[in-house]
């Protein structure tokens, strides 16, 4: 170095640039730094190179395709160094080593011979059980989960062995009836590697945390019961636990003696594929313990700390999107590269459902099962892809898949229940739900989903029941409160609903007060009292603007005048009402700006009812050109045609563009409609069977549409009169009386059901 | 060694000269910046721990006699603050800052992009002679201690630092010169 006449520190500045000399030495150069300008200089002079070659991704992977290619030349650098010099005897024994060592740890290896008699080693496959905290024994920092977790995401990003899951050991340790135990005697630790398919077992400890980390690790055999390697690494004042786990994962991929290529494929930094504060992955971690519990609000709370903490946490914005806002999906794309190999693939996927490409997110997470094929995440949302797909063969197939991993996976259960009763195997559907309650029965989860199969069959007094064991174990189970106000609307027991929806309305988060407070209309509904309903609606608004939730943005905000719209309607205020409905929709599209002709059927459908039918019929043909040239099905243009087909009179057009509509999207609303369609044409049994099979639909979306609900009775006395069935016609229109007896007047049906049951009673 | 411009510095402020205290201070911040980044990563955190460092120093240099080198002494309460701070960073979750927030990355577009493909240039070259710098780089990148690469490619710490010195001496020739000969 010019000027400077230590050729000691010369030769130590490049390691020290790339932080890779001892303290000692570390702090030798910078006290000659200070001295030597010409050093200092020269640093300088060389710090941004420096930064690309520790920091860009582009030459890190430069670098990585490099070291991948074969030594071409020992010459060079080591002009002086004999071609088979010093290098090559440490290399050679280091090779002898690697193959005694690899002996000792194929032995128990799964070994297929195939007819070549070439051997294929399937791989390690480890399972890492939590560290021992032994500097406190309590581990009230979690560090022992944190290392164990951190361990398990650095070395499943190696495509040359498998790692446990951590969601595995947890759900083998509840197997074993140990949920959330954190320390396991070495035999139970080996029996979770052996249920786990491992074959070797990493079992380490936190010796030290003050003033630098030290860790431990042993890798032992799970068959014999060996040590077949020992570590331990020791970090400096500096270092935090990220940064002992990319040491000790170094360490034991070494132990490991994974083929040459592993050398060369990428491995980050397991900060760089997790977060770098340690406080945000305990968060997170808690976080994913809640949520494996059901326990979504607060397990939603520490993904916000962990966050909070790490604005860049990709897997803490996936598990938010997936608890409270699908639109933080972006922001998970958006820090993607701070996620692991298999955790890109679930954002991945996420995102690609949020956008509606169901395609790309089934493809995602198949790639993902062929890389890790024990992730019973994937297995269970390919479960859910091809149920919401209607496939629901596949669906069961691949949620039995992930039962057969992990028997006692209770989301799987869960969702095989309803994939079967929407098979019709309502007796299956019960078998699932049993199995969940004998797993969980202190969990109301399983109750609550007892409670929707009951409704979806009818059973509504069997559903209250179910609902309400849910609540006895947790009194604020968010979906049980939201169902038993449903089930109580159904059955226009409108104070116990208005109880059930208010209870909701109570708790720190603003977004599902907000949501509550949709609901809170609806007693009104059910009483047909729709000028208290609206002014319900409107002190929702107003709390949720004191809430800060009046911006474009907030989707409940956009609910609310929807259900405004419905109200305004049915008092005959139509101008008002697509008032309202444009407000809805001006949200909408701001909120899912690529979905906004989906809701368009509705908008033509308040404009038939408005009587606007020549821009009723325009706007229905501008849905249709819209949807053609977005590629989308069709179903929202033949819900508008169906309507402005029945509000102008012409029923059997109608009936031909309900008819259209595919059977998934053939909702409450618009079975309603088409009833109506056939009532109009005078096709009576087609009526009647429609009307009736909306009364034992007992789905959150016949709540939604409670009016019609009520009116339901009226339309199937219309038809039950008209097909000379006189009782059956009284018992629905006095039904229907009775429920809104305390109705707004001037209600058209009412005063119609009035003169009808008169006229009924006096033939009779 | 002749005399360092510091402890130059400093011997004309002990001497009354007022106007190099400014220089000294300056020069003394400029080299603890280097050095805290290096080891803090954090550029707000190596900031103020060259502050709080330099408030010391100023504080202190005055009143005490420093019979051996200024800039040793100074040096210590550095390395005092960056140990404290090691200490007390688990306290400290609530400042952090994610890295790719504080430090602009050096692929940011803020970076010289034509620097950039010449240093890949000349990385590619320097691998035509030897894959050994790659090599180490890629095994630092992958979180492997200097002790796991002696392990891995059977030699030695000084060995490695031979290599890491001749490696940074011909990208710095490549990228003066073109060409690593």
């Amino acid at each position: 170095m010019s000027g400077c006449q230590d050729p000691r520190i010369a030769h130590l500045l490049s390691a020290y640039e790339l932080g890779m000399l001892r303290d000692e030495e570390r702090r030798e150069v910078e006290l000659h730094l200070l001295d030597c300008d010409a050093c200092y200089a020269e640093l300088r002079q060389f710090q941004h190179a420096v930064r690309l070659l520790k920091q860009d991704r582009d030459v890190r992977q430069a670098v990585r395709l490099m070291a991948q290619e074969p030594e071409e030349s020992v010459s060079g650098l080591e002009e002086k160094t004999p071609r088979h010099g010093a290098w090559s005897r440490p290399i050679t024994a280091l090779l002898v080593a690697a193959a005694a060592m690899l002996l000792l740890i194929l032995q128990p290896w799964e070994v297929e011979f195939h007819p070549t008699q070439e051997a294929v080693a399937v791989g390690p496959r480890l399972a890492i059980m939590y560290l021992e905290n032994l500097a406190d024994r309590e581990d009230e920092q979690r560090l022992g989960e944190i290392a164990a977790n951190l361990l398990i995401t650095d070395l499943s990003e190696s495509g040359h062995l498998q790692v446990v899951s951590g969601q595995r050991l947890y759900d083998i340790l509840k197997l074993f009836g140990r949920e959330g135990q954190k320390q396991v005697d070495r035999e139970t630790a080996r029996q979770i590697a052996d249920t786990a398919g491992a074959n070797i077992i990493l079992q380490g400890s936190i010796l030290q945390v003050e003033p630098y980390y030290v860790l431990t690790a042993n890798l032992v055999d799970v068959r014999t019961g060996n040590v077949l390697a020992a570590q331990h690494v020791t970090g400096d004042a500096h270092d935090d636990i990220f940064v002992l786990v990319d040491r000790l994962t170094a360490k034991i991929k070494l132990d490991l003696a994974l083929p040459a290529a592993a050398e060369t494929e990428p491995d980050r930094q397991v900060a760089e594929v997790t977060t770098h504060s340690p406080d945000a992955y305990r968060y997170y971690l808690q976080g994913i313990e809640l949520l494996q519990k059901y326990y979504h609000r607060e397990a939603a709370e520490n993904f916000h700390a962990a966050v909070a903490l790490d604005s860049t946490f990709a897997m803490a914005f996936y598990y938010l999107a997936e608890l409270e806002d699908g639109h933080l999906i972006d922001q998970a794309m958006l820090y993607i590269n701070h996620a692991g190999q298999k955790e890109r693939h679930l954002i991945r996927s996420r995102h690609a459902v949020f956008a509606g490409d169901a395609e790309r997110a089934i493809a995602e997470l198949q790639d993902l099962i062929k890389r890790y094929p024990d992730e019973k995440t994937a297995h269970y949302r390919l479960g859910l892809l091809y149920d919401a797909r209607g496939d629901y063969a596949q669906a069961v197939g691949y949620l039995e898949t992930a039962l057969t991993i992990d028997p006692m996976y209770q989301q799987a259960i869960n969702r095989l229940a309803y994939t079967y009763d929407r098979m019709g195997r309502y007796e299956d559907a019960i078998g699932a739900i049993n199995r969940y309650l004998a797993l969980s029965p202190n969990e109301p989860n399983p109750y609550d989903t007892r409670g929707d199969i009951y409704a979806r069959n009818g059973k509504v007094d069997q559903a209250i029941e179910s609902y309400r064991q849910a609540l006895e174990i947790k009194p604020d189970f968010t979906a049980s409160l939201y169902n038993l106000g449903h089930m109580y609307v159904m059955k226009h027991e409108c104070e116990l609903a208005d109880s059930a929806y208010r209870m909701l309305t109570i708790g720190n988060d603003t977004n599902n007060r907000s949501l509550a407070r949709i609901y809170l209309p609806y007693p009104a509904f059910c009483r047909g009292q729709f000028v208290a309903a609206i002014e319900v609606i409107d002190s929702a608004l107003a709390i949720d603007s004191t809430d800060g939730l009046a911006d474009a943005r907030s989707a409940f905000v956009g609910c609310k005048h929807f259900v405004k719209s419905r109200a305004l309607m049915e008092q005959g205020k139509a101008a008002r009402a697509i008032e309202e409905y444009e407000r809805y929709a001006a949200i909408y599209l701001q909120t899912y700006p690529d979905a906004i002709n989906r809701e368009h059927g509705y908008y033509v459908q308040l404009l038939a009812e408005a009587g606007e039918l020549p821009h009723a019929a325009a706007v229905a043909e501008s849905l249709k050109v819209a949807l053609e040239q977005e590629q989308a099905v069709l179903d929202p243009y033949w819900h508008a045609r169906g309507a402005v087909g029945l509000f102008e009179g012409n029923p059997t057009a109608a009936i031909a563009a309900f008819q259209q509509i595919s059977a998934a999207s053939m909702d409450y609303p618009k079975q309603f409609l088409l009833a109506r369609a056939y009532l109009e044409a005078g096709q009576l049994a087609e009526a009647a069977a429609a009307f009736e099979a909306l009364l034992v639909n007992y789905s959150s979306t016949r709540a939604f549409w409670c009016i019609w609900d009520t009116k339901v009775r009226y339309y199937l006395g219309r038809v039950y009169e008209e097909s000379r069935w006189y009782g059956k016609a009284v018992i629905q229109f006095e039904e229907f009386l009775k429920i809104w007896k305390d109705a707004d007047p001037g209600i058209p049906e009412l005063d119609d059901a009035r003169e009808r049951l008169v006229r009924l009673k006096q033939q009779s | 060694m002749a005399e360092s411009e510091l402890n130059a510095l400093y011997r004309l402020v002990q001497d009354g000269d007022a106007s190099a205290e400014e220089r000294l201070f300056q020069g003394l911040g400029e080299r603890f910046g280097y050095f805290a980044q290096q080891r803090v990563g954090n550029v707000q955190d190596a900031e103020e721990l060259v502050q709080e460092s330099l408030m010391v120093i100023a504080e202190k240099y005055r009143e005490i006699e420093i019979t051996a080198s200024f800039t040793a002494w100074a040096y210590k309460i550095l390395e005092n603050k960056l140990l404290y701070y090691y200490r007390t960073k688990k306290n400290r979750a609530g400042r952090f800052v994610a890295l790719e927030d504080a430090v602009p990355s050096p692929d940011s577009s803020t970076s010289d992009p034509s620097f950039k493909r010449r240093l890949l240039l000349c990385l590619k070259r320097i691998n035509r002679i030897n894959t050994r710098f790659a090599r180490l780089l890629n095994l630092q990148h992958q979180g492997y201690t200097v002790e796991d690469m002696c392990d891995k490619l059977g030699t030695t710490r000084n060995a490695i630092y031979i290599i890491l010195s001749r490696a940074r001496s011909m990208l710095k020739t490549c990228l003066e010169k073109g060409d690593v000969e």
